[in-house]
């Protein structure tokens, strides 16, 4: 039996309720229609009402599956839809503790892919970057970002509750996400925009300022660094162009910190009164913290 | 001076405060069309530096001027670096300009001590209060206490603060007279307790409240949801490790700390002579932060950690992580069966994550394990397997008993030194 079009996790539980009513093995499924992994913005396809002779079951899996089958409907691989079934079957097939089973082959694929998608939702969170531009004479946050899985769709919603009171729009090789205060719309994905606007603003400057200021260069870890901001997201990040100048810099930076002189914690006391005397007054009140007189 | 230059004085003086933590506070957002931002679950790191640090939060100092003397603190009265102040209008349009671009999750502000106490905590407040009340900022903001400030004070502060954090500083009463005579450790902890019972205060509301209407309304009453914090300095005096964990453990089970953070004192500009010359080395402070997950997540008491006889008394072994040293002292608990032993004997075993003990007692309720599914589990086999029986797997008995079994593990110096780059024994090697 072949299935064609599906392309979120929706129209996937429609099929597969369907078919499951119908008791299709999972093998007898050729899942694979075209453009899998495409994202749709047509209208949703119309499924079918089920016209079967079979009564509808009522199926019940657990409520995690159905979490872990939404994040995974994200990963971009043509055979998710195939595994998501087959563990489905499973589970209302005698197996309704599979998902327990963390060593099971379809369950590991299906938890790695899970957590893939969320780490990869993760990092869109993080690293998008919007830029300030005028559009028809209104301020309008845009950002370019390229995501790993089919993620903008289900990232929407975050943006949308953090940004809800800007206008903005985040432009992705899979589909973009535009929000303009009222209706979040989503079309089609695009190339790498040349020509974001963004004279005026001015903040990527203060940014990177910054995070040259708040890197210290006496404790340089870059692996650190790179097993959490992978180089791939580096050309999507303002900061990062300084990435390189502050690592190698940081060996003189430090060296010299080393080699300046230190100086004796009294010797502004010694010369200022007003210090002196505030100081003071802080560090008697201190004594009869530390040593209470006991009657 | 220009907004772009104070901004540079202002995160160097801010850098060495470790914590950028923008977790677990209540669930905030948006959507009512008011204001700006959300919060609430899990943090998330908008960058990260060279070091390693996650940036989440914009973490700045309103001001580097500072009456105190603390001699570990480059924003010391008698340090000369750059000295700046913004203005309270200042650092609240940073943040908003910042959190609009998706910098960062919110504020962390925290200031040198100007005029005294109460006048320094006030400024800090006006920018929270303002971000919050002027421009309905839902985002996470994080105050640095000031030491002594006064109770009214720092009920203001949580009102509006996601996380409210004093640091303790150093493990030692005489330490702190010793290296920051303004700081006394009364005046430190009488703050914690108040922040604690503010904290318990709001959160007893929070829940009676719900019980009550027996529907998820919004408390009244608003305190720091996202608790306290704390950091140390290691390195700058000469406490042992037992002496820091004892103190960590005070602070979570006292005072209900959500984090004690342990900063290694590092290389800073216009160092004062009160400071041993060499930092420590940057695995201490790693180390430090494995037996205080120990601590936490794994049921151990600090004077298991430690060891407390021997030539390396009070220390923590940089070679090996604490829950691996512990074991090879204590050899007579293994080897513990993967099938049968409690979680808490599961967690007792070296490699063995919190996370995958759990992992392994929901599995083994339906198939008994073997080697090959602690590895699919990602367990790390090689240091394991001498502690542990599974289906197929017993452990050789000569092994536990071998006078050398720390050799077995302790990695190759070379490794060492390039998995902790320290920069000091880089400069000095």
């Amino acid at each position: 039996m072949n299935i064609d079009g599906v392309r979120d996790f929706k129209t996937w539980r429609q099929h597969a309720r369907d078919l499951l009513r119908q008791q299709v093995h999972p093998t007898t499924i050729n899942w694979a229609g075209d453009q899998q992994t495409q994202l749709a913005f047509a209208e949703p396809i119309q499924i079918q009402e089920s016209t079967s002779a079979y009564p509808p079951t009522k199926t019940q899996v657990p409520a995690n599956f159905l979490k872990l089958a939404r994040a995974a409907a994200c990963y971009r691989d043509d055979d998710r839809w195939a595994l998501l079934y087959s563990l489905l079957w499973r589970l209302t097939h005698d197996e309704p503790h599979l998902l327990h089973l963390i060593t099971d082959p379809e369950v590991r694929r299906l938890r790695h892919m899970a957590q893939a998608v969320r780490r990869d939702a993760h990092k869109m969170h993080a690293f998008v970057r919007f830029k300030k531009q005028q559009i028809d004479g209104q301020d309008w946050y845009v950002a370019w970002f390229e995501p790993n899985h089919l993620i903008v769709p289900d990232t929407a919603d975050f943006f949308i509750r953090r940004f809800n009171t800007m206008n903005w729009s985040i432009l992705t090789p899979d589909a973009c996400a535009h929000w303009d205060q009222q209706q979040l719309k989503l079309t089609e994905g695009c190339e790498k925009p040349t020509d974001i606007d963004c004279t005026g603003d001015d903040m990527d400057d203060y940014w990177r300022q910054y995070y040259r200021h708040i890197f210290n260069p006496a404790r340089l870890k870059t692996r650190a660094m790179q097993s959490e901001m992978p180089k791939k997201y580096w050309h999507n990040l303002p900061e990062a162009e300084l990435i390189n100048e502050l690592t190698q810099g940081s060996g003189q930076l430090t060296e010299q910190m080393l080699r300046n002189a230190t100086r004796h914690p009294d010797h502004l006391r010694q010369k200022s009164k007003r210090l002196r005397e505030q100081q003071d007054r802080i560090r008697a009140k201190n004594e009869i913290l530390n040593h209470p007189i006991t009657e | 001076m220009k907004l772009i230059d104070k901004l540079a004085v202002l995160a160097d003086a801010a850098k060495y405060d470790a914590s950028c933590a923008s977790s677990g506070t209540s669930h905030r957002n948006s959507l009512d069309g008011k204001g700006i931002g959300s919060a609430g679950g899990t943090g998330i790191c908008h960058s990260y530096t060279p070091d390693g640090r996650c940036v989440s939060l914009l973490k700045i100092l309103l001001t580097n001027f500072c009456i105190y003397e603390c001699s570990y603190c480059v924003n010391r009265a008698s340090s000369q670096v750059r000295k700046a102040r913004f203005s309270v209008a200042e650092v609240v349009k940073l943040t908003l300009d910042f959190y609009r671009r998706n910098y960062i999750e919110g504020l962390f502000l925290s200031s040198g001590i100007i005029n005294n106490e109460d006048y320094t905590m006030e400024q800090l407040i006006l920018v929270a209060k303002d971000l919050r009340l002027k421009h309905g900022f839902r985002g996470y903001i994080h105050l640095k206490t000031i030491p002594d400030a006064s109770p009214e004070l720092l009920k203001e502060a949580g009102r509006y603060a996601d996380r409210l954090s004093i640091n303790i500083e150093l493990p030692t009463q005489q330490s702190l007279q010793k290296l920051a005579p303004e700081k006394s450790l009364q005046g430190i902890t009488s703050t914690m307790s108040r922040l604690k019972s503010g904290i318990e205060e709001a959160k007893e509301q929070h829940k009676n409240h719900t019980r009550i209407s027996n529907q998820k309304t919004r408390s009244r009453l608003v305190f720091a949801p996202a608790g306290q914090s704390s950091q140390m300095i290691i390195g700058a005096d000469d406490s042992t490790d037992g002496t820091i964990l004892k103190t960590t453990d005070r602070l979570y089970s006292r005072y209900r700390m959500r984090r004690v953070y342990y900063s290694a004192f590092s290389p800073i500009p216009d160092a004062s002579s009160a400071l041993p010359l060499q930092a420590p080395p940057l695995v201490r402070e790693h180390r430090l932060y494995q037996a205080d997950w120990l601590l936490r997540f794994y049921g151990f008491r600090t004077d298991e950690i430690v060891p407390t006889q021997g030539t390396d008394a009070g220390m923590l072994d940089l070679h090996i992580d604490p829950k691996l040293a512990w074991a090879i002292r204590h050899r007579d608990w293994f080897p513990v069966n993967i099938n049968r032993a409690p979680l808490e004997l599961l967690l007792r075993v070296p490699g063995i994550g919190a996370r995958t003990a759990y992992k392994i007692t929901t599995v083994r309720k339906h198939r008994l394990l073997r080697l090959a599914d602690l590895q699919k589990l990602r367990v790390p086999l090689k240091k394991c397997r001498p502690f542990i029986e599974t289906l197929d797997h017993t452990p050789n008995s000569q092994l536990l008993e071998h006078d050398n079994l720390r050799a077995q593990f302790v990695p190759p110096v070379q490794q060492e030194l390039a998995l902790f780059q320290s920069t000091a024994s880089m400069v000095f090697s």
